[in-house]
């Protein structure tokens, strides 16, 4: 194996190839705290592209509400299980990576999932984690908690599918990092999809090859976002590029909260794969929960964000931007009250008034001498 | 007078182990696979014909493979019994091995049953490396698979098939007829849009490949090897039949009279296993009965 930087764990690792990144990486910021679970962006990934026979079960994009659910089933909990307990000094990985803990005679440590265990895409929706006591729901924080987890593939730096396959048919585009099955190549061997730790290739029992998230990479070609991106509700979602951190710029949006801010981060970074899809971490979920997912700039993370409408106008004003353009972001400026997104060839996509003056509507129309109803 | 019996039993098991090790060095068994040539009735060859009772049946041992990665490290299936035939035009052999499940569907977690003999283009060419041959001499494979089968006796897939209860709301292309849903449907099926041979439409249970080394198998341009099959009381019968000669232009393939080598590879699908995960024997050599020893086979 080679040696390579994983910069999400402070250090070098092995991995089944040599490092050798793209021009240009895929990336995108998920804020945790806007999604309310609607599945918009799940329906609308299913109706573009996996609506065909053998892609029934398939869900490239889900929402799953934690701690309990997961798609495939408990596929977070099989994972960590195997790779056992480890340790992280300061923000250095000590512990194993997949690659790293690769039992003999396999090139990553990875499970099949069952057909059973595909067969509950949302078991565990909206379930807390603890039962909820009398007068509890009273008291503020509240004492029992769940989030929603929106989840694509991560078009890895070191993808664990791309590793595993033994017949090369799996491949990152130099052009903009985004993770392919080769659907011409691809004999089903399904080594991709027990190697993926977030269980995002499928088996297509029609065809007889896997298949997986393409990252809607014709849209992104004419420099949209993808489909689960622009249907977003909940605004919850920016696409763009990610540099590496020595090459941050600070007028990328993507570097801006992931390298500069450190306020979006990716999950489950222990694992090794150096995922390019960040997430600004639910703010009411107990600190060693969201240690195990993000790593541990979480609690730091969360309360930068929590702060930023006091301390950090850029960031909160950034965070206004998600889900303003159908297009993909390369460059944000924030101009008083003004933020605006520009395309790779600097050209201006969007103006977003960041904060909108208030209006107070009386209870009493002095006016025409009658009560208002509905002011609010 | 005991020292004597176990220096000898000492010797007897080493010159063995010796053996093993050059088997297992050069690729290669002495144990001869004989196929009894015949004037009739190969064409239509069935599991039930006759002219097998007359054919000699080889045991080889199944070896997990273990060089190329992914590796299988251990297998529960040991051996294989091999029988074969041969006419002026085709090749036959019968397959059977003991396999305690029988696994036919290839989905999510399950993995289908499956057997390929391995052959060199021609008796001519220089022996491949067993492994699936290397870069200058490759090797011709004829993989069968239960889940291949499974197809043919079923029709094309379709959901109910492994689920008989579940049900679609509609496919997008439901509402289209004639061309316009043949085509619309093939857009969703990428791997056949793109032009894999995998995703074609079957008529045969197995595929006819040829591989330049691990990871390098690739489907020759004619599919001409048909298979039959039979899995019962924990084992599997399995004929695969193909033309002596793999292309029309009759350049390589084989004659009758000739000899060359064959190694077979099992993979059984309770246990998970797919491509290099499997169960592999080494060359064994293979005499093809000429007109001349007709009466003699």
């Amino acid at each position: 194996m080679a040696r390579v930087y994983n910069w999400q764990i402070a250090r070098k690792m092995s991995y089944w190839y040599g490092e050798s990144r793209p021009k240009r990486q895929f990336a995108a910021v998920f804020d945790t705290n806007k999604c309310i679970a609607c599945q918009t962006c799940t329906i609308s990934c299913k109706t573009t592209w996996t609506s065909g026979k053998g892609q029934e079960y398939m869900f490239w994009n889900n929402v799953e509400s934690k701690p309990y659910g997961g798609y495939p089933l408990s596929y977070d909990l099989k994972v960590l299980d195997m790779l056992g307990s480890q340790n992280w000094k300061g923000n250095t990985y000590q512990g194993q990576t997949l690659f790293e803990a690769a039992p003999a005679g396999e090139r990553i440590l990875g499970y099949y999932p069952s057909h059973r265990e595909y067969s509950y895409p949302n078991i565990g929706e909206d379930e807390i984690a603890g039962t909820v006591d009398k007068g509890m729901h009273l008291t503020l924080p509240n004492m029992v908690w769940m989030f929603y987890l929106a989840r694509i593939c991560n078009h890895c730096t070191y993808p664990a599918c791309l590793g595993a396959c033994p017949r090369g048919s799996i491949y990152k585009r130099p052009e903009d990092g985004i993770v392919l099955v080769d659907q011409n190549k691809c004999r089903g061997y399904r080594e991709c999809v027990k190697a993926c730790p977030y269980k995002k290739v499928f088996f297509n029992s029609c065809t007889g090859t896997s298949e997986k998230c393409i990252g809607c990479f014709p849209a992104g070609e004419q420099g949209t976002q993808p489909r689960c991106f622009t249907e977003c509700i909940g605004k919850i979602r920016l696409r763009g590029w990610i540099n590496v951190p020595s090459q941050a710029q600070e007028n990328n949006p993507i570097d801006y909260l992931v390298h500069i801010e450190k306020v979006a981060l990716p999950l489950f970074p222990q694992l090794g794969l150096e995922p390019n899809v960040y997430y600004i971490p639910p703010i009411h979920v107990p600190e060693p929960y969201l240690v195990q997912l993000f790593g541990p700039g979480a609690p730091a993370a969360v309360e930068k964000y929590k702060a930023c409408h006091e301390k950090n106008w850029k960031m909160a004003s950034l965070i206004q931007l998600f889900g303003c353009t159908p297009h993909v972001v390369s460059k944000f400026e924030l101009e008083g009250n003004t933020i605006s997104a520009f395309n790779d060839k600097a050209e201006k996509l969007v103006n977003v008034p960041v904060s909108e003056p208030v209006t107070i509507r009386e209870p009493f129309d002095t006016k025409r001498a009658v009560p208002r109803m509905n002011i609010n | 007078m005991k020292w004597k019996i176990f220096i000898i039993a000492l010797t007897i098991g080493l010159l063995a182990g010796c053996k093993d090790a050059a088997t297992k060095a050069s690729g290669t068994t002495s144990k001869n696979l004989v196929a009894a040539y015949v004037t009739e009735g190969l064409a239509d060859i069935s599991m039930s014909s006759k002219l097998w009772q007359d054919a000699q049946e080889i045991k080889a041992s199944l070896e997990p493979q273990d060089i190329a990665m992914p590796k299988l490290m251990q297998s529960q299936i040991k051996e294989i019994r091999v029988k074969a035939l041969c006419d002026d035009k085709k090749l036959a052999f019968r397959l059977e091995w003991d396999d305690a499940t029988q696994d036919t569907m290839q989905e999510n977690g399950l993995f289908s049953d499956a057997v390929a003999i391995q052959l060199p283009p021609s008796p001519e060419a220089e022996l491949p490396d067993p492994m699936m041959g290397q870069s200058d001499r490759p090797v011709h494979i004829h993989l069968w698979k239960a889940a291949y089968q499974r197809q043919i006796e079923l029709g094309d897939w379709n959901l109910r098939q492994a689920h008989p209860h579940a049900s679609v709301d509609h496919y997008p292309f439901d509402a289209a007829s004639g061309e316009s849903k043949e085509k619309m449907e093939k857009q969703y099926k990428i791997a056949l849009a793109s032009g894999n041979p995998i995703s074609r439409n079957r008529t045969s249970s197995v595929d006819d490949l040829v591989a330049n080394g691990y990871g390098k198998l690739a489907f020759l341009p004619q599919q001409n090897s048909m298979g039959w099959s039979q899995w019962q009381q924990g084992k599997w019968t399995v004929i695969i039949s193909r033309p002596l000669s793999q292309d029309s232009s009759s350049k390589g393939g084989f004659k009758p009279g000739q000899s060359t080598f064959v190694a077979f590879g099992v993979w059984n699908g309770a246990e998970k296993q797919i491509g290099s995960r499997k169960m592999r024997t080494v060359w064994i050599p293979l005499i093809l009965k000429g007109k001349a020893h007709e009466s003699q086979s």
